[in-house]
């Protein structure tokens, strides 16, 4: 009768997945149908107050507004003024140019909380420039999907709000636990790229003049509008003035600001940015409902019991644990969006996980790196089809071009799994508000 | 009947331009609550309680448009196949599948939004907002949404293409 159960709802996910059924509607339907099934309740009052609870959650209100002020950020010049900003201080490192990539989707992460909006806002200028210049075109493309990951892990980060929300954590420290590693990774990836240029310069042949000190102090002027941001938004929130929400708000406000400041605050700009925040917005609001009542449902039906007696039957470590998470992640990333394949396993591996001794605020950092390594597997990979879209290349090319970096964040991973303090030493030690 | 489709899409777009003021009422919204907490030391509470409500609103009322427009994510493997019976059948199989569900979703945030509006509930903070109003907007937008999925399946009947690609481009960030 239970393994009855656990299969009945497997199976209907993966099948009703696989079929092309949307996300949300799948979660809705395999809660509702295994509910049906094996439980006499009624389903329909469940469904409505669930969805009703989880949507009207006032913590849920700082994903609108980054995903607006991101909107809004992508239809400015930001992009170029980052570049400009940046490039100046790459001429002396192996690798030149290429580092643009990481550095401006590190900077670009800190004021935006996705890695697709993240890529794409990057990867306008730098990939059109680095192909310009001969730079290797698998690294520059490689490296931009990887780096545009960052957008998830760095502070603010949509997948940590919803995290958030649904393993009821604060926020607040997600967001400060998120630093350290997004940094780490950042360097690990500017690392790979000058190991890899040293051992065959052809990759990044151009010869940039390196300009005088005083030219690049003033380079940095353009960096401004970014400095600006991140001071408002991490400013205020790590300076314990505002909660994530507030702090979003306050962004939108800054992002408009940055926006009229560099022209381009038009009506059309505008409209185009608020629909396509409506659009994100209605996608993953409905996929968190859906994956709330499902979370509910099997909850019901003990369906996370059921598969953690089972994996505790393996007799396995914590690190074993963490091991086999990792390496079904990495295949769920393949076929799953990461944000939908966090919210609908989330009921079950957070169980295993807490039940194993390891602390919510680190699952959810380790998530995170999960999640960034499936935007970038193909053949579901958010980050390769915005670069598709951008250059027209084949995925595969593209997948190929961004596997070390897929490496880089397994081993980052690892790292945080052997040494959980990477992540939880800035959120044990600080407290704030919210 | 390419009068109704039309239609259909043309109250999904409104639906959608209600989303996208109700977005933007949250933001002003916790401006304002920041504001006032800032300068005047005032807690303007209701900020968080009509946000909220907004949010859920505009989260459903912003469905249908999004579905039209392609954006409501799916795993594309059989629909997007080389092989146009396989793409067509399992673009059949899952919007059938997607008219059963969202009719049963849109059903029940009705029910849900007609209790609350026979017992008259209200919510548990100073302000006891009727809670008939907020549930009423995500039930409208959830009978929206399984009424463009409808409208989706009689496009593949008539040979329509079901999303709107145009609209598709110019939305999303890529």
């Amino acid at each position: 009768m239970t393994a009855a159960i656990v299969l009945t709802v497997l199976g209907l996910l993966a099948v009703t997945l696989a079929a092309g059924v949307w996300v949300a509607v799948s979660l809705i339907s395999v809660g509702l149908i295994s509910l049906g099934v094996y439980r006499s309740i009624p389903v329909e009052k469940l469904l409505a107050q669930m969805i009703w609870n989880v949507t009207t959650t006032p913590e849920l209100l700082a994903l609108p507004m980054f995903i607006l002020m991101a909107e809004i950020l992508f239809r400015t010049r930001l992009s170029e003024t980052l570049f400009a900003g940046i490039t100046p201080w790459t001429t002396r490192l192996p690798g030149r140019l290429l580092h643009a990539n990481v550095l401006g989707c590190t900077l670009f992460a800190a004021i935006s909380g996705s890695s697709a909006a993240t890529t794409a806002t990057v990867g306008r200028i730098t990939l059109t420039e680095l192909f310009r210049r001969g730079y290797d075109k698998d690294l520059a493309m490689g490296s931009l999907a990887g780096a545009g990951t960052l957008g998830l892990l760095i502070p603010p980060s949509l997948v940590l709000i919803v995290y958030g929300v649904l393993a009821e954590t604060s926020i607040l420290k997600l967001f400060i636990a998120g630093v350290v590693p997004g940094l780490m990774l950042a360097l690990g990836y500017m690392l790979y790229i000058a190991v890899r240029t040293l051992t065959r310069p052809s990759m990044a042949s151009d010869e940039i003049p390196h300009a005088p000190m005083a030219e690049r102090l003033a380079g940095l002027r353009h960096l401004g509008p970014v400095v600006f941001l991140i001071l408002l938004v991490l400013g205020s929130m790590y300076g314990g003035y505002a909660s994530p929400s507030e702090a979003a708000a306050v962004g939108v406000v800054g992002a408009l600001i940055v926006s009229a400041m560099q022209g381009t605050l038009t009506y059309g700009n505008l409209r185009q940015a608020c629909f396509g925040a409506v659009r994100t917005i209605s996608m993953i609001g409905l996929i968190v409902a859906g994956a709330y009542f499902l979370s509910i449902a099997i909850g019901y039906l003990g369906v996370p019991r059921i598969i953690a007696g089972e994996i505790a039957g393996l007799g396995l470590s914590p690190f074993g644990l963490i091991m086999l998470l990792l390496v079904f992640y990495a295949i769920l990333g393949c076929v799953l969006e990461g944000m939908s394949s966090i919210v609908m396993t989330l009921p079950i591996t957070l169980a295993l996980v807490t039940q194993a001794g390891f602390d919510k605020v680190w699952f959810g950092i380790f998530l995170v790196i999960v999640v960034e390594m499936a935007q970038i597997t193909p053949p579901v990979g958010f980050n390769l089809f915005v670069i598709q879209g951008m250059t027209g290349e084949k995925i595969g090319r593209i997948a190929i071009a961004t596997l070390p970096f897929f490496f880089i964040m397994a081993a980052m991973a690892l790292l945080i799994t052997v040494f959980p303090d990477i992540v939880m030493f800035l959120p044990d030690n600080i407290t704030l508000k919210g | 009947m390419r009068a109704v489709l039309s239609a259909v899409d043309r109250v999904s777009r409104v639906a959608g331009v209600l989303a996208v003021l109700l977005v933007v009422g949250i933001v002003v919204l916790i401006i304002a609550e920041v504001v006032c907490r800032t300068l005047f030391n005032l807690s303007l509470s209701f900020a968080w309680e009509y946000s909220a409500y907004f949010l859920g609103t505009a989260i459903f009322l912003g469905a249908a448009f999004t579905l039209r427009t392609g954006g409501q994510v799916r795993v594309a493997f059989l629909t997007t196949s080389r092989n146009p019976r396989v793409a067509r059948t399992s673009e059949y199989l899952a919007t059938i599948f997607g008219v059963a569900v969202t009719c049963y979703l849109a059903w029940s945030m009705i029910l849900f939004a007609w209790r609350t509006f026979v017992t008259g509930s209200t919510s548990p903070t100073i302000d006891a907002v009727p809670l008939v109003y907020p549930t009423s907007g995500l039930a409208v937008g959830a009978a929206l949404l399984a009424l463009q999925m409808i409208v989706r399946l009689i496009r593949l009947l008539i040979d329509e293409p079901p999303d709107d690609r145009e609209a598709m481009r110019s939305y999303s960030v890529e």
